[in-house]
């Protein structure tokens, strides 16, 4: 995606400049080119007590796969680590939990105060089922407003685990929740944007509710991601983009019909994959048989099988 | 619920379901089209401003179509008020203490 758009960028910037020569042009290209290769890594706070489905969260949505099976259970300081995944590095801070002791709250400002001011996006996760957000409320208002209000603006806070919100009667076959479900999330997402502009009254972030689980709601939450960053960082965010796939959780018979398996052959199939692909793609595939075989293995792996 | 009891219900039931998936994936497609106009204006905005600063470093004149032009135009505006912003939050500090 972000090749294909650079492409039309240049193309559109070329076309403002028909002046500059091509050799002149091409030269201004590359520069640029050369750092969007070097741009630092997204930088991804998660911040959440343990349990709240934090590496889960990491998985679905930038398929890290095996690298992250859990987060280091660290409360004493910020556990810093870059992780490769499907398509590159992000790095990740695992921020210590809240409200544990009056002692190790001058610790944790200082942590967050060193660790906040530098990320591109903070993502507090909350367990949907849990209504305990009193003492990160509390913490809002006096710690994080004391490092920098705006540093609230870029947090993104989301509650998980939403299949099991009351009364837990998630849709097997749709995987959606159910009716009443539904106003119970609602509810509790209203509850809890209402908590933090009374802690920090300048926010005006989105509160999602989602499922790591059940890959519900995955793009929703991304974007809220996406739009908590700073403007010039965002792509380097979707560069690295791997959604899990929501309808693998949706039973086949009630998929719309233009998603349901079709029964092609496999070379059917590898048509229609290289006719989707863009042409750098299929110029990469090409170069060598090593280059289709690493492909096709990547494919497989971020489809969740095996490889061979 | 069982393949069993898939089998079992009415097609009314089973046009409901459907449209419970579509209404969601109807949702997420505008979160992705959302997300794909957003990283659009980021990667803009980003090569926008590098290339104005590589040319200059060049000693090259560029020229930016408008729409870039505007974003970076809107980055000055944008830092003038986080800037003053953050002077009044450290009047605001100064005072508390």
């Amino acid at each position: 995606m972000i090749n294909d758009m650079l492409k039309k960028i240049f193309g559109d910037i070329r076309a403002e400049n028909p002046s500059l020569s091509q050799e002149e042009f091409d030269k201004l290209q590359r520069a640029v080119e050369e750092q969007v290769k070097k741009e630092p890594p997204p930088r991804v706070a998660f911040i959440g007590e343990a349990g709240v489905g934090k590496s889960t969260t990491l998985n679905v949505l930038f398929n890290a796969g095996q690298e992250v099976s859990h987060f280091e259970a660290c409360t004493q300081e910020e556990a810093a680590f870059d992780v490769e995944v499907a398509k590159g590095v992000i790095r990740i801070y695992d921020m210590p939990g809240l409200g544990e002791s009056i002692e190790k709250r001058e610790k944790h400002l200082e942590t967050y105060k060193r660790v906040l001011e530098n990320i591109d996006v903070a993502l507090w996760i909350l367990d949907a089922q849990y209504r305990a957000i009193e003492s990160i409320q509390t913490y809002l208002s006096r710690e994080i407003k004391a490092i920098n209000s705006s540093i609230a603006e870029r947090m993104v806070f989301v509650l998980n685990k939403v299949d099991l919100v009351h009364p837990a009667d998630w849709h097997p076959l749709a995987n959606v929740p159910s009716e009443e479900q539904k106003r119970n999330i609602e509810a509790r997402i209203n509850d809890v944007k209402k908590k933090i502009r009374e802690a920090v009254p300048t926010w005006k972030g989105d509160v999602i509710g989602y499922s790591a689980l059940r890959y519900y709601n995955l793009p929703q939450l991304f974007l809220a991601m996406l739009e908590a960053m700073p403007r010039g960082r965002r792509w380097v965010l979707t560069d690295r983009k791997a959604l899990a796939d929501f309808l693998e959780k949706v039973d086949e018979r009630v998929r719309p019909l233009q998603s349901r398996p079709q029964n092609k052959t496999p070379e059917e199939q590898v048509t229609e994959l290289l006719e989707n692909m863009t042409e750098e793609q299929r110029a990469g595939l090409l170069k060598n048989n090593e280059s289709v075989h690493s492909f096709f293995s990547r494919l497989m792996k971020n489809k969740g099988h095996k490889k061979e | 619920m069982s393949a069993t009891t898939y089998d079992q219900l009415s097609s009314a039931e089973r046009s409901r379901i459907e449209a419970m998936v579509k209404s969601q994936l109807d949702s997420m497609d505008t979160a992705n089209r959302q997300i794909v106009q957003r990283t659009r204006e980021s990667l803009a905005y980003y090569v926008a401003n590098a290339i104005q600063a590589t040319a200059a470093f060049l000693g090259y004149a560029i020229a930016l179509p408008l729409a870039y032009a505007e974003m970076i135009v809107e980055r000055f505006v944008d830092g003038f008020k986080e800037g003053w912003n953050a002077a009044f939050d450290e009047i605001r500090r100064t005072r508390n203490t």
